[in-house]
């Protein structure tokens, strides 16, 4: 009996030592809670990697919640574009052009892409690992590990261990190679913030342009076929673990582009249709190579059928067949 | 028998509810056969939701009442002669017209909702994969745009050095 209170005492203080005590899942709502109620203002270094690795852009990033003001300091270029999303609005100011291109905010999407990761990995479909990291803008981390349910990494989030904000990020490919990584190199968080900051206030004789936003996403295929003529074709079937994640729906001149978007929570796969013409754009698609994208296109009757993904080739195989 | 590029042009009027009867009769006739005039009147209901769920600037409350006023006298006076009437119409549809320019001339700064740069079909597809893919929800609107960039190779980066 008294074995057994020092094992669980050991085990305890062990749990309690590492990530405060909490779950990955509980660390990971709470990080999803602070994308949406934290104040912060700090510089954030963000750089790509894939499909081709550019150099860093610098920015000065304030936010309260879901309200964001992004002043670009670098490169050099950039220096003076402002954007501005508060959350129903997304303001884009590109100095050179004086220009402001107005664009629906898309938060309202990223907060159902988050509830649809945060019940994958509820269902299992997913894994979530936290364990203590290294300081990140001189602040204490705990280092959530989002990985496929075989065990391969998918995403890092060292979040602040307070606030639960994100400090860094990695995204990686399902090759495991890292696509982007962000992170803030200083930081004030909690900030006071005057709301103004959100204000979209830009120089005088700048145009404001109200940007049609070219897509729109669905639920559901049914409720997009009334909106296009032609058929929409479907697998008849998925690979396990697969779900049609988003439709979206998308304008050429008058003609629409319908995309299936299906996903296992670490690859993804897109079925295009559209009966506009496709001429020899393969080299563009193809430039999506370097993230471990397929693309196959083929005609039925008069619409272009193009299936694009990065998931393994035996599940890109399978959905081709399965097209009707 | 009209060729379905010369129904186009009425159907903006038609979505708008503005196209007179007879030429309204013989589209809804050529709806009912034709698919692809069909799917544009579809698509275009679509743009216009798109277009009205964007803020609009709203005119003063001197102009709004001078369009009302016009439009009140073109109708009054449809009453009376059907043909001068029909003028009177498209003479306060044009004043109206020519006073929302005038309007809008006075405000250079703001501009009406316009569609993007029209993109290839290959373009399009490449954006719409780049948006969905990172689909864990966690993008900031920063990081969102910049994705795009990086994919598209439109990343504005620093000059090389000399």
């Amino acid at each position: 009996m008294r074995k057994l209170s020092i094992i669980i005492a050991v085990l305890s203080l062990g749990w309690c030592a590492s990530a405060q005590g909490q779950t990955p899942v509980q660390w990971l709502d709470r990080m999803e809670r602070a994308e949406r109620t934290v104040s912060l203002e700090g510089v954030r270094v963000t750089q790509f990697f894939l499909p081709v690795p550019t150099p860093p852009v610098e920015e000065h990033i304030v936010r309260s919640g879901v309200r964001y003001r992004v002043e670009y300091l670098r490169p050099l270029l950039r220096r003076g574009e402002v954007l501005i999303d508060d959350g129903v609005r997304r303001f884009h100011f590109v100095p050179h052009l004086k220009k402001v291109q107005v664009f629906p905010s898309e938060q309202p999407l990223m907060l159902r892409r988050r509830q649809e990761m945060l019940k994958r990995l509820r269902w299992g479909e997913l894994v979530l690992e936290a364990k203590d990291a290294e300081p990140v803008a001189g602040r204490q981390t705990v280092l959530l590990v989002m990985k496929s349910a075989q065990g391969k990494p998918l995403r890092r989030w060292w979040i602040d261990r307070e606030y639960g904000v994100i400090l860094r990020m990695e995204e990686l490919t399902p090759r495991g190679e890292v696509r982007l990584r962000t992170e803030y190199v200083r930081l004030t968080i909690p900030a006071d913030i005057r709301p103004d900051r959100f204000a979209p206030r830009f120089p005088a004789q700048v145009q404001q342009q109200n940007i049609l936003p070219p897509t729109r996403v669905f639920a559901s295929v049914e409720e997009v076929q009334p909106l296009v003529s032609f058929p929409i074709r479907q697998p008849r079937e998925l690979p396990t673990g697969y779900r049609l994640t988003e439709v979206r729906l998308r304008l050429i001149g008058m003609r629409p582009l319908v995309s299936l978007h299906y996903s296992d929570g670490v690859s993804s796969i897109a079925l295009f249709q559209t009966r506009a013409p496709l001429r020899d754009d393969m080299p563009l698609l193809r430039s999506l190579s370097p993230l471990a994208v397929k693309v196959e296109k083929w005609r039925d009757g008069d619409v272009t059928l193009v299936l694009i993904g990065n998931a393994p080739p035996e599940v890109f195989q399978q959905i081709r067949k399965a097209v009707r | 028998m009209k060729a379905c590029r010369e129904w186009e042009q009425f159907i903006v009027e038609y979505v708008d509810g503005v196209l007179d009867e007879q030429p309204r009769r013989s589209l809804e006739i050529h709806l009912a056969s034709c698919k692809a005039c069909a799917e544009a009147v579809k698509v275009q209901r679509w743009a216009k939701q798109v277009v009205a769920q964007l803020e609009r600037e709203r005119a003063p409350d001197y102009l709004s009442r001078r369009i009302r006023h016009h439009a009140r006298d073109s109708l009054r006076r449809q009453g009376a002669i059907r043909l001068l009437a029909r003028a009177s119409f498209a003479t306060a549809v044009a004043a109206t017209l020519l006073l929302m320019l005038w309007w809008g001339n006075l405000r250079p700064e703001k501009m009406p909702a316009v569609p993007v740069e029209e993109p290839t079909v290959a373009q399009a597809i490449v954006q719409e994969y780049v948006g969905a893919m990172s689909n864990d929800g966690f993008s900031d609107p920063s990081l969102q745009l910049l994705a795009r960039e990086a994919q598209m190779k439109t990343l504005r980066l620093e000059p090389m050095a000399q």
